[in-house]
């Protein structure tokens, strides 16, 4: 076995051994100012819904916004 | 009062926790009711309607959403004035119906949602699972759906369809999202899309245009050719950050690239300030976006059936569009009255700023064709909406 090969799978065991003692370095009560409204992903989903319908209706690009699609009124 | 003190400090450690956990998907969404009045109002064309979303838990494992919404759309965009076609006058419904059932620190999630259009039907499934770990510091979320469109054409004003035209649409989705607890006050989240299509791709109601001969100065016109399929794949990555002064600022970027050669990137910034004591929230957005053209795309063909496949979509045009956005949040009731623990009225209004790069305004037909001004257009987006918990 060549000597990066080797480091490679050395890396990859010492990552995997240590999954199963992964500890939370945020504990919960560390959690308080995340679940403030101001930190919410998407605090209006209806909001949020209808903005994505926009852009992704006048744009080649789509996905990678969470939203499911559904129609067009785009002519 | 060191009992009533350690009290306190659990429960509000508690809250803190389980907020924080609902953001990570092992606890259910918050029972909630919105109603939204919208409209977007640009390039010609004016859509407005309602729109409804219920959420109602049942027991602590299963969640209901409900939605309901409405487009009216009347105007006509550029393509429609070059080619003379009638202004629309159109409605477009759509419903949603979603349940998530929580198990253990795993959601599991199935949907449903149908598009109606007088020429244009669209009914999609789709399923996803959820599953918080490492101390709730991660949750990572797979999710498919598959979409069946039926595309008619509507031949006169009448609203008559064409008997002989009758399309499919066949879609795939697969998405795979991690949301990840960085510190006390950043958190990120990563969202890839993947998006297959099969079928009729193309519009239509749209249409090519090239040169009536060559170094002639006016312009013919003739149906769009797309391909028969589409595969389109999204990266995003986000982050937010908690303020010390009671705020968040968010950013986002977006990369996307598919099989007709569109490459499109995505910038958005985000800053969120509450005012007293969280009653009242503003939003302030900005969006950056740009893409450059499809292979096929062209804005005047040198003659009709010059290639393959051929299109003069502005949606695959090389463009660029500028987003700012605020909104203004509050909550006119905030202790619980019968059914309802809080209500707020919200307004939201974006103003979008279109700038295409080899799309032109071939309304002005005094004009050579080929050099008319590239064309550009703002548009207006408004929406008002009551929220109530319960």
């Amino acid at each position: 076995m060549t000597k990066p090969c080797f480091l490679v799978l050395l890396a990859v065991m010492a990552m995997t051994s240590g999954c199963g003692r992964i500890q939370p370095w945020v504990k919960p009560y560390e959690r308080e100012r995340l679940a403030d409204k101001v930190m919410a992903w998407d605090r209006d989903p209806i909001a949020q819904s209808y903005i994505t319908h926009v852009h992704e209706n006048r744009e080649g690009a789509h996905g990678g916004t969470g939203e499911a699609g559904g129609g067009c009124g785009c002519n | 009062m060191s009992f009533t003190f350690s009290l306190r400090r659990i429960a509000c450690m508690a809250v803190a926790y389980l907020a924080a956990a609902s953001a990570l998907a092992d606890v259910l969404p918050e029972e909630r009711a919105d109603l939204s009045w919208r409209t977007y109002d640009g390039g010609g064309l004016k859509v407005e309607g309602p729109a409804m979303l219920v959420r109602k838990n049942f027991s602590d494992n299963v969640s209901v959403s409900a939605g309901y919404q409405v487009d009216q759309v009347t105007g006509a965009s550029i393509d429609m004035v070059v080619l003379g076609a009638s202004p629309l006058h159109e409605v477009r419904k759509q419903k949603q119906l979603g349940v998530d059932y929580l198990y253990g620190k795993t959601t599991y999630s199935v949907g449903v949602e149908s598009s109606i259009e007088n020429d244009y039907d669209s009914s999609n499934v789709n399923a996803g699972i959820s599953q918080s770990m490492f101390g709730d510091l991660t949750t990572i979320t797979i999710g498919v759906s598959r979409g069946w469109d039926i595309i008619t054409r509507v031949i006169n004003a009448a609203h008559q369809k064409d008997p002989n035209f009758r399309k499919r649409l066949d879609r795939k989705t697969w998405s795979l999202g991690v949301s990840q607890i960085l510190t006390r006050n950043l958190i990120a989240g990563f969202d890839y899309e993947a998006i297959t299509e099969q079928g009729y791709l193309q519009n239509p109601y749209r249409a090519i245009r090239y040169l009536a001969a060559p170094g002639s100065t006016i312009y013919l016109t003739a149906p769009e050719v797309f391909p028969g399929t589409h595969t389109s794949n999204a990266a995003a990555f986000r982050l937010k950050y908690f303020l010390p002064w009671h705020a968040s600022v968010a950013g986002k970027y977006r990369y996307s690239f598919d099989t007709w050669d569109i490459r499109a990137q995505t910038a958005e910034a985000d800053y969120t300030q509450p005012f007293f004591d969280e009653a009242l929230i503003a939003d302030l957005t900005y969006r950056y976006y740009r893409q450059n053209s499809a292979s096929f795309y062209s804005d005047l063909f040198q003659f009709a059936n010059q290639q393959n496949y051929m299109a003069r979509d502005r949606e695959l045009a090389a463009q660029d569009n500028n987003t700012v956005g605020a909104a203004v949040s509050y909550d006119f009731l905030k202790s619980k009255h019968w059914i309802v623990k809080k209500a707020s009225g919200s307004l939201h209004y974006d103003y979008i700023m279109y700038k295409y790069k080899d799309f032109r305004d071939a309304t002005q037909r005094q004009l050579p064709a080929g050099t008319e001004p590239l064309y550009h257009y703002n548009a207006s987006v408004v929406q008002a909406f009551v929220s109530i918990w319960f």
